[in-house]
């Protein structure tokens, strides 16, 4: 079965957020809730030092925490072999953020919308309307059974993200991890995150 | 219309629309103009995505284009028209706003107009920056009677735009990021989201990063292109000439690496320059010589039968002693720019200014070729970019010059891998570069585009140069003879038309898409301006700074409700230069805009037919368009038309040039741009196949110099200085650098992100939610020597002061900056306007703390400086 997974290459991720605000316009996120970023540091010191931009998400891993320990069975592994949060189950406990190893999960206590009050047309599509519960990346599960990819590497213009089947050893995904020796991030964590990185 | 085309039927339709579809329209988030498809569900925008099938995006965005549904839903937008009640005017002030009727509102204008009109019209001043919708400005402007069409505050390169057309005979350059191995960016961001053609720049940047392209960085500022260079050289702001000129030292002087063939063939290079620092002249023709060295005689530059152009050297002509113009050159670097002086002035080592020469030199591949679709061409994939940054300096112009000469010693001018005009040959023959007067590169593009002026963007000629005459523009482009684009000036000549020898006082303003208190330095003299105007008629989405002056505002239409005229994609600027297709896109409405909304073009058609202007307007506008060539779509002399019914038309006639045909399908997801074929080579690079010759030497500027140094003293305004009309390129400090430094002991400068533009995008809340989350956004960028030694520490707030104002703001402790230097990241930003909820407050108002004075512009590009010494502090300390 095909396990759908994302090659990130840190060489060509510029910063500019263009998938953070993807991801926002897809989702429907509210104020302060990112289902992706990009996160950023220095280090070194002038006049050469390193900065370096680093797109986060979940990391749709193959033994995922945030499943094991989840009370509810809310947060659970699709048929697809994607993790997803099935939010009339989620009890707001947030087992899940305390035992993932990534910063990929937001618990939202109320809704709430950028323009205080006054809910634009784009907010009244409803996307995500629960509140009390947690809230994370699910891969753009809706544009992939439409046979689209996610959001943010349809809009990336560097292309620095590349979406497929690691499943499949000729698939871009599994020849980039090959060629550029991918690496997954806190691999200690025995996690197998599916979003591998290049550099 | 002759016939009516099925396109105009189907877009002009406002009855039944698809409760979901995709409309394929252009982004105007920024002054680029990427396509995009904006879906509409229910008649509400909920998602916007580039178009995967035109080359400008290539189904990519950028997060700016996303963030555009909710300014569309902005509850602070205008949606009726505003009359102010305070008649005081000033930052901060609240206008008093009261809600007015359509037909008051249109009285209240029409009356107020009509008395400008009847007693001089040119007190009528138009502010725009409503890109390639120029022709609204013009028309109108040319059927009011005045020249004040050519004004707005986007302060961006009035020295580069100049030195662009004068060397690769186009408004805009790039790297050609196709095969490009070398790039050096100065002070810009190609490539990283905020530069032209973003999504195609972004995307050629990452290809070479692919292929092992190198790229250095060169600016105060590690901002996100220097995260990403290989090398990030951090400067003093304003001393980049100075660094080129050090450079083509080395270049010329130290390795003599320079592409003589080149300089030979399409350059001034070779020719002859007396003691007097003109062209030796050939008797009876007047034309330019040069030294043949084969036949061991002078020839004119234009004689086919040069056995070898000599580059060097001193020779006699007609008892007159000369040197080539490159020996001079030579000669003047060698003299002025040594490593040590260039060293001292930008604080970059000697050693490492050596190398970066050095790799640029060596990586230009002198003397290899390509072939392109049959066509030896030379092959140069080096070239140094430079954009704002640079140009943004009293020094503008000889920067800007000093920079371009890199470029053209190594040959690169429009040549596979090296720097690129934004298209200088147009399609189909539409304009061209040429040898113009002297055997000098010129072009027509400017006028070609807009047909009958002599403007693209508000763009005159400055080759040949134009003669020097009184002002009669507040732009004063009649002592500018050289330039070509002259955004700011008229600030200094509104608040002081006397001083300005301005015949008449401006009395009323229209502005629209352009807000000069947050984009032009000196705030508080913006204001005077703006106040020194008896009325001032304002269009916007949002009320800005800007509008906050003004007397009427009206709602004006989102770029999701409205057309534009047609191409919005001017190939000149707006489609990416060297290899590709020439394609024409569209903006067309997406959504109905709200009840009392309504497109500004729309707006002042309408005033222009209640004024009686109907028929001058039409013919001004079928002249600025081009629409008079063709009977059967030209306007009609008394017709009232619509944005939309002009913009088709202009389809229709770009269709007809361009022997294509516009279908029910064109400007559908079937057909989302009107595709006209690939460039040939001859289009995609100009210069290694035109007779043309880039100058190395201005000699023209000597006589323009004394022509507007004569002007200006008979018009008793003895201030003009005239220093700068040099031909050899210098480098002069900006004047912040002519104070001692004791008391405002650091350099203020900015740098973009990928987030914003203008001032338009800092009250986005999604802009917003995302750039104060990052570390260096919107904060003050302090090194961490530099804050150890004034003990302050990061997230402190702290004071930045300058002679001319004072903003606070919080400390980001660095490694990423000068230790010369305080930096910000973001733009545009520290702004109050009561309605922008979500921007005010957030950074810093870089402008506010710019002196503005005369002493701050540079006379040849009319460039103001933005150079500022600051001194930082904390809060109370």
């Amino acid at each position: 079965m095909a396990r759908y997974g994302m090659v990130i290459d840190l060489k060509l991720c510029i910063g500019c957020n263009a998938c953070t605000m993807a991801c926002k316009a897809e989702h429907g996120t509210q104020p302060g809730v990112f289902f992706g970023r990009v996160l950023e540091k220095e280090w070194g010191k002038y006049p050469k030092p390193t900065r370096l931009f680093m797109p986060v998400l979940c990391y749709h891993c193959s033994d995922p925490l945030c499943v094991a320990v989840c009370p509810t069975g809310a947060s659970h592994v699709s048929e697809e072999g994607l993790v997803l949060i099935d939010y009339d189950k989620c009890a707001g406990c947030r087992a899940c953020i305390a035992n993932c190893p990534y910063p990929s999960r937001t618990y939202v206590s109320k809704r709430r919308y950028y323009f205080p009050d006054t809910p634009i047309p784009y907010d009244k599509r409803e996307l995500l309307r629960h509140e009390g519960v947690v809230q994370k990346c699910d891969f753009c599960v809706e544009r992939l059974r439409q046979g689209e990819q996610p959001a943010c590497v349809e809009t990336c213009p560097t292309s620095c993200r590349v979406f497929g089947d690691l499943e499949d050893p000729e698939s871009e995904v599994s020849v980039l991890i090959r060629e550029r020796e991918g690496f997954q991030l806190y691999p200690e964590k025995r996690t197998d995150p599916s979003v591998y990185y290049v550099r | 219309m002759g016939e009516v085309s099925p396109v105009d039927e189907r877009r002009l339709h406002t009855g039944a629309q698809p409760d979901d579809e995709w409309v394929v329209t252009s982004c105007n988030a920024c002054f680029n103009i990427c396509a995009i498809r904006v879906r509409r569900k229910d008649g509400k925008v909920v998602d916007v995505k580039g178009d995967p099938d035109v080359a400008s995006s290539k189904g990519k965005l950028c997060g700016k284009s996303k963030a555009r549904i909710v300014d569309l839903y902005n509850p602070n937008r205008v949606l009726r028209p505003l009359k102010r009640t305070n008649p005081e005017k000033g930052i901060g002030v609240d206008p008093g706003w009261v809600e007015i009727g359509w037909d008051e509102a249109m009285d209240l204008v029409v009356d107020r107009l009509r008395k400008v009109l009847e007693e001089d019209p040119r007190k009528l001043v138009i502010n725009t920056f409503d890109l390639c919708n120029f022709h609204i400005a013009q028309a109108f402007a040319a059927a009011f009677g005045t020249p004040n069409d050519q004004f707005y505050t986007v302060t961006c390169g009035n020295g580069l735009h100049t030195i662009f057309y004068l060397t690769l005979g186009a408004i805009n350059s790039e790297i050609d990021l196709d095969c490009c191995q070398h790039m050096i960016l100065c002070g810009s961001q190609l490539g990283h989201g905020v530069n032209n053609n973003p999504l195609e720049g972004i995307a050629g940047m990452a290809d070479a990063r692919r292929r092992g392209a190198k790229l250095v960085v060169i600016d105060p500022i590690c901002g996100h292109a220097g995260a990403k260079a290989d090398e990030w050289v951090p400067i003093l702001p304003g001393t980049d000439g100075a660094l080129a000129l050090g450079m083509l030292n080395v270049l010329l002087n130290d390795l003599g690496i320079y592409d003589a063939d080149f300089l030979k063939h399409k350059t001034n290079a070779p020719y002859l320059v007396g003691a007097d620092g003109r062209y030796v002249r050939e008797e009876g023709t007047g034309k330019p010589q040069v030294w043949d060295a084969g036949a061991g005689a002078p020839r004119p530059h234009d004689a086919h039968d040069v056995v070898d152009y000599a580059l060097e050297g001193t020779f006699e002509v007609g008892g007159v002693e000369c040197r080539t113009a490159f020996d001079i050159l030579k000669e003047h670097v060698r003299e002025n720019f040594s490593l040590e002086k260039v060293s001292e002035i930008t604080t970059v080592p000697a050693e490492t200014i050596h190398r970066l020469a050095k790799e640029f030199g060596e990586a230009a591949r002198i003397g290899e070729t390509v072939e392109i679709d049959g066509v030896t061409l030379p092959f140069r994939p080096a070239a140094i970019e430079w954009k704002r940054g640079i140009s943004h300096h009293k020094n503008s112009w000889h920067s800007c010059f000093s920079l371009m000469l890199l470029n053209t010693v190594l040959g690169n001018l429009n040549a596979p891998g090296g720097i690129l005009g934004t298209n200088p040959n147009g399609p189909f023959g539409y304009w061209n570069m040429f040898a113009g007067r002297d055997g000098m590169l010129t072009t027509d593009q400017h006028s070609k585009l807009f047909i009958g002026f002599d403007s693209f963007a508000c763009f005159i000629s400055p080759y040949p140069p134009r003669e020097v005459k009184p002002p009669e523009n507040v732009n004063l482009r009649e002592l500018f003879p050289v330039t070509g684009f002259l955004p700011t000036i008229p600030v200094f000549s509104i608040a002081d038309p006397e001083k300005f020898r301005i015949p008449y006082e401006p009395e009323v303003m229209i502005t629209c898409r352009t807000n000069p208190m947050i984009s032009n330095p000196g705030t508080g003299a913006v204001a005077e301006m703006l106040k020194k105007l008896d009325f001032i008629i304002g269009f916007g989405i949002k009320i800005d700074e800007t509008l906050e002056f003004a007397d009427i505002v009206l709602p004006e239409a989102h770029d999701f409700e409205r057309y534009w005229f047609f191409p919005p994609n001017a190939p000149a600027g707006f489609q990416k230069p060297g290899q590709g297709d020439w394609y024409y896109q569209i903006v067309q409405p997406v959504v109905e805009p709200p009840p009392e909304v309504r497109s500004w073009i729309d707006v002042m058609m309408e005033v222009a037919e209640r004024l009686g202007l109907q028929e001058k307007f039409n013919d001004t506008m079928n002249m600025a368009t081009g629409l008079l060539f063709l009977d059967h779509l030209k306007l009609e002399p008394e017709k009232r038309y619509t944005t939309g019914e002009i913009c088709l038309r202009l389809a229709e006639m770009f269709a007809f040039i361009g022997e294509r045909e516009i279908t029910s399908d064109t400007f559908t997801e079937k057909e989302p741009a009107l595709n006209l074929g690939p460039k040939s080579v001859e289009e995609a690079y100009a210069n290694p196949l035109n007779d043309a010759r880039a100058p190395v030497y201005m000699e023209h500027l000597i006589d323009v110099g004394e022509q507007v140094k004569e002007v200006t003293r008979e018009l008793g305004m003895d201030f003009w200085d005239v220093s700068s009309y040099n031909p050899l390129p210098n480098w002069t400090p900006c004047p912040a650098f002519e104070e001692d430094g004791e008391e405002y002991d650091l350099f203020l400068t900015s740098s973009r992100l990928a987030l914003h533009t203008h001032s338009i995008s800092a009250d986005n809340p999604w802009v917003n939610d995302i750039c104060v989350r990052n570390p260096l956004d919107y904060n003050i960028l302090l090194n961490s020597e530099t804050a150890a030694r004034k003990g302050i520490e990061d997230g402190d707030t702290v004071c930045v002061e300058s002679r001319t104002g004072k903003v606070k703001g919080t400390v980001r402790v660095t490694e990423c900056v000068h230790p010369g230097v305080v930096g910000t990241l973001g733009g545009h930003l520290g702004q109050w306007a009561a309605h922008k909820e979500i921007a005010r407050g957030k950074g810093i108002c870089h402008n506010s703390l710019i002196a503005f004075d005369w002493d701050m512009v540079e006379t040849v590009s009319g460039q103001s400086d933005s150079c500022a010494r600051v001194r930082i502090y904390k809060e109370g300390g």
